[in-house]
């Protein structure tokens, strides 16, 4: 992604656009200006990073509760103290946050052995049993982004936007993206803030606009050559080049779309890339914009690995000096709650800059739901005790402002520092709460059930009355 | 096969280049295949289509061919996901929306500077000619070009009438790059789309058309569409038995085009790209790493700097890495280069001792580049290319230690890549090479429980010692043991891949074994393991393998057995001469023929 052509400013080519399409100011109507003719819409921002919590360090139970039973407090009061290390940087933003304690990676436990990493991060944003491809597992189902932009997304803007920073969630052998369109089907991340700026605000092609605007015959051209084609072919190959018509249907209608995007104001190409907190920061930039400007209602941001330099530690393998040790080495749980600080931090960030874009009577922030997601349980690959964070304003639909505690009641039993033979809540209740506060209407994400220890059925459908308001 | 046999034949198949080497295995047998005979057709039904989609490297090349053209802009597309190494597994390369948004994007902007430019069209209305006239003119010419087949005029119509609305709109070139733009995003250009040819449907099997097959030939041997010759041969059915085939697959492999191409599978089977994974620590590494200037500068700023000064070093230390990596990349080009290209031979990429070094790699290889031939070598214009502060770099044809290194897992980009800031990672080292040298895929670690106390500091004092304390779990030991054992013998190469006798202060055990192949038993070190594997019938087998994936674009499947079996035989026999086994593949029923209900709607 580095071939740029020389960008030009969109404003000065939307006024082109316009004017060649016979528009003039004092006639201009088009469905999409802005919000005033219009319901604001909800948007969704899935924040996925890596490894996972030191549970011990991400609990908050200020009022020494117990833990075998559910509660929820109002945490807007709170001292700062009263936080978890891990959640102590959300203090400032608690009114707008709710942390949900006491949730499982059932179904990740229940999907096989092994591959934790992989398969944990398979499971996180999709509660469904893994897809294996060539040995390693793969999201075996759409991940909740997808499940939200499929109901909330429009047709003639970017359907979804996926981010990572430093490469996200990709190892060695599995690169890529932890996010899916279907079973095994990978969706590509943007790494580079300055491409996000290009394909989000840099103009079409640089091409005078006379072509843009025959761009929708040339792709329905295009799209009637793939269908005679596809014609010819056997099953399979059509069915790959009809994926492919498909998405060419919709682009044609997405190329005027995006072009009519209202936009208060444009966001500056970002200027370098390759530093871990500059891309987060440009990355969320951007999106908020694109959000503002109803380019887009979905968009995720994947984060690479921490290195322990990034949190003032002694060089060396964060996963192997620190991450698996959190329960028997003081350093590395240390080291564990200050990774998940940083990102909680993060998550501040994302806040801070959703809220200071007007909308409405309010902000952005009022009418997104931010949902944050970590690969693993526990850093010591567990996969119980899934540390899961909503956040938003107003119109989140969701109780915000709490830490909401769930006691581990499922029937499944799971590796554990302190052995147990029950886990919390299958983390797919979760999901299905984020698309329902989206108002996305289902019910399941994932799985429907998985079979508990005892003989029972193990619910994973229903949003999380807990949570959800 | 005897050692001394084994070493004896360099002088031999170094010719390779001039014809179809016999090499001395395969002289040991009493018959040889012959390549006359028509397509065997009772073996080989693939199961699984690959419908394959250009690569961005491969339309870039389309493209310059197409108009004549070196300088259009590159394509910009998403990231390809790899699978076990490879980055054009169909199975991984759906469409996304991303994909063909970024196609449209792409392609418009090349087509832009194309017809600008302007040199490859045969007639323009500037030169006086009919403009409706010379569009015609123009596409009866492009479109089997662009879409790699004889047209019908039909299609040649059907974008002729697009193309003479728009020009009455928006004028010659406005509606040429609006017809290119069809041509280019329709699945003919876009994607190697077969139907075979009914007319050799043959036990289930289809013979692929000639002009499909010089696609699948020049896709592979070139990363671009095929030339002039190769139509030639297509239009003139001269692609049908195995020897046309092999004649043209030999003409193209001495083409110098061939090079990037077959680089570019050595470079994803064996990992060119952990090159960028390169990430010493300069407390753990400065004592090679660093020169006697910038030793004493990052010491005195250590020590006495200011915090502005302090973080200035770190962005110094940034360019020195992306120098290192640099350096990795060239050296593993340059090497695969002068080997495939010289010798062609799998054991000399294992065991070769000619070096490629920077001036900085050079002392983490204790060699000296005075004197020595130089090449200035830039990274390829791609994607990576922004990740290089500087793309160019001076590098030195070097003979390396005889008892230190040998070939590309001796090399940075390797030994470098599988390791953590301040310590080499044997895990890393032997999974990786267990995958790709022996095709043996590594479990995952048993059961949930990572070993408690693995890490426990102060329990040992090498590096080795630490990793092993994985072996000492019985639950963990079995696996530990084959990818330990593989990977333990690189512990003479620190996480910057410079040579170490002692690690901690303790002297290095770089002991191993090798289990599960044909060639089990302790090694003493990587050099001692590298010059045995080279001698592994599993290791050529594998390599066989490696590049039928790459080839086929999926993964081989059990009815294609007898195929790669036959392949593997015969790329044995011939000492392992890569070329040779790209000209087999080309020639092998597997890639001249499709199922039939792989051939399309009846």
């Amino acid at each position: 992604m580095t071939h740029r052509k020389n960008p030009s400013n969109l404003q000065m080519n939307r006024r082109a656009f316009l004017s060649a399409m016979g528009l003039t100011t004092g006639s201009l109507f088009l469905p999409s200006l802005g919000h005033a003719q219009e319901a604001i819409p909800k948007r969704f921002l899935l924040f996925f990073t890596a490894q996972g919590c030191a549970p011990h360090r991400w609990i908050c139970n200020p009022a020494s509760k117990p833990m075998d039973s559910d509660w929820s407090m109002d945490w807007t009061s709170w001292a700062e103290n009263d936080f978890s290390d891990s959640l102590k940087p959300l203090h400032p933003w608690a009114a707008n946050c709710a942390a949900v304690g006491g949730m499982g990676l059932v179904s990740c436990a229940n999907d096989g052995s092994g591959f934790h990493h992989e398969r944990a991060k398979a499971h996180g944003p999709t509660g469904a049993d893994a897809k294996w491809i060539g040995g390693m597992p793969y999201g075996g189902d759409l991940s909740v982004d997808q499940i939200i932009a499929n109901h909330i997304s429009r047709a003639d803007r970017y359907r979804s936007i996926e981010c990572s920073v430093d490469g996200g969630l990709a190892y060695d052998g599995q690169g890529g993206s932890a996010l899916f369109r279907g079973p095994g089907q990978l969706l590509p991340t943007i790494d580079s803030p300055i491409d996000l700026w290009q394909r989000l605000f840099a103009p079409q092609t640089g091409s005078v606009d006379p072509l843009l605007l025959r761009q929708s015959s040339v792709l329905d051209m295009v799209a009637q050559r793939y269908t005679t084609r596809a014609q010819q072919l056997s099953v399979a190959d059509r069915q790959k080049l009809m994926a492919h018509q498909d998405l060419i249907r919709d682009l044609e209608q997405r190329l005027v779309g995006t072009n009519t995007a209202q936009c208060a104001s444009l966001p500056a190409e970002p200027s370098n890339t390759g530093n871990y907190e500059t891309d987060f920061e440009n990355h969320v930039q951007l999106l908020a914009a694109a959000f503002s400007c109803d380019l887009t209602r979905v968009a995720s941001i994947q984060m690479g690995q921490l290195t322990p330099s990034q949190l003032g530690l002694p060089a060396g393998s964060m996963h192997d000096r620190y991450a698996h040790g959190i329960f028997y080495d003081i350093d590395a749980e240390n080291a564990m709650a200050a990774y998940m600080a940083y990102h909680a931090q993060q998550l501040a960030y994302i806040l801070q800059v959703l809220s200071a874009i007007p909308e409405g009577g309010g902000t952005l922030l009022d009418n997104t739901v931010v949902l944050w997601i970590t690969e693993l349980a526990d850093s010591w690959h567990g996969m119980d005790n899934y540390p899961m964070v909503v956040a938003g304003g107003t119109n989140s639909g969701l109780k915000l402002g709490h830490y909401i505690h769930h006691a581990a009641t499922t029937p499944f039993e799971t590796p554990k520092h302190i052995a147990s033979p029950y886990m919390g809540l299958p983390h797919n209740r979760m999901l299905v709460t984020a698309c329902q506060a989206m108002g996305v209407p289902v019910d399941t994400v994932g799985r429907t059930s998985i079979d508990g220890w005892d003989g029972s059925t193990i619910d994973c459908t229903g949003a999380l009355p807990s949570v959800l308001l | 096969m005897t050692t001394a046999l084994h070493h004896n034949k360099v002088a031999l198949i170094s010719i390779w280049t001039l014809f179809f080497v016999t090499s001395c295995r395969e002289a040991e047998k009493t018959s040889t295949e012959q390549t006359t005979a028509p397509v065997s057709t009772s073996n080989v039904i693939p199961e699984v289509p690959a419908l394959h989609r250009l690569t961005a490297k491969q339309i870039d090349n389309s493209l310059s061919d197409l108009f004549q053209n070196e300088d259009l802009p590159l394509v910009s597309l998403p990231q390809e996901i790899p699978m076990a190494g490879f980055s054009n597994q169909a199975i991984m390369r759906d469409a996304t929306p991303f994909l063909v948004e970024s196609l449209q994007r792409s392609l418009s902007a090349a087509i832009e500077v194309a017809v600008d430019d302007g040199s490859w069209m045969t007639c323009h209305p500037a030169e006086g000619d009919d403009a409706v006239q010379c569009g015609k003119e123009i596409f009866t010419t492009f479109l089997p070009l662009a879409w790699r087949r004889p047209t019908t005029t039909t299609e040649v119509d059907w974008i002729h009438t697009a193309f003479s609305t728009w020009y009455t709109d928006v004028g010659f070139d406005a509606a040429m790059q609006l017809s290119l733009s069809v041509i280019l995003q329709s699945p003919d250009f876009l994607y190697l789309t077969e139907l075979g040819d009914p007319n050799t449907e043959n036990n289930g099997v289809r013979q692929l058309s000639d002009w499909e097959i010089a696609s699948r030939l020049s896709y592979l041997l070139w990363d671009t569409m095929p030339d002039d010759e190769l139509f030639a041969a297509a239009s003139s059915k001269q692609l049908r038995t195995p020897s046309q085939v092999q004649s043209q697959a030999m003409r193209m492999i001495r083409d110098q085009k061939s090079r990037p191409a077959i680089i570019e599978f050595h470079r994803q089977w064996l990992g060119a790209s952990y090159a960028t994974e390169v990430d010493p620590d300069y407390t753990a590494m400065s004592e090679v790493v660093l020169d006697s200037g910038e030793k004493e500068y990052f010491t005195y700023i250590l020590s006495e700097g200011t915090l502005q000064e302090i973080i200035e070093l770190d962005e110094y230390w940034g360019v020195i890495k992306r120098e290192i990596m640099l350096a990795y990349e060239a050296e593993f080009t340059l090497f695969a280069n002068h080997i495939i290209f010289g010798t062609g031979q799998l054991d000399q990429l294992l065991t070769s001792r000619t070096g490629f070094v920077s001036e900085r790699t050079a002392r983490f290889y204790g060699v000296s580049t005075e004197d020595m031939p130089s090449y200035n070598y830039v990274y390829p214009a791609d994607a990576a290319n922004a990740f290089y502060d500087n793309p160019e770099i001076t590098m030195y044809q070097v003979q390396l230690p005889t008892e230190q290194r040998a070939g590309i897992f001796t090399q940075g980009a390797f030994l470098g890549g599988h390791s953590h800031p301040n310590q080499p990672s044997p895990v890393l080292r032997g999974v990786f090479l267990r995958e790709r040298l022996l095709c043996l895929t590594s479990p995952a670690p048993p059961g949930d429980i990572p070993a408690l106390g693995e890490l426990t500091p102060g329990s040992w004092t090498t590096n080795r010692e630490r990793f092993a304390q994985h072996t000492q779990d019985p639950n963990c030991a079995a696996c530990h043991t084959a990818i330990d054992g593989v990977g333990f013998p690189f512990e003479n190469y620190d996480a910057v891949g410079a040579w170490r006798d002692r690690d901690n202060g303790a002297p290095v055990d770089a002991s191993g074994e090798i289990v599960y192949t044909d060639v089990d038993g302790p090694v003493s070190n990587a050099v001692d393991m590298l010059e045995i594997l080279a001698d592994s019938r599993q290791v050529h087998d594998c390599a066989v393998q490696q590049l039928y994936r790459y080839a086929m674009h999926r993964s081989p499947t059990s009815v294609e057995t007898d195929t790669l079996t036959q392949l593997q035989d015969e790329f044995w026999a011939d000492d392992g001469i890569i070329p040779n086994l790209f000209v087999r593949l080309v020639t092998s029923p597997a890639f001249l023929t499709i199922p039939a209900q792989n051939g399309g709607a009846q």
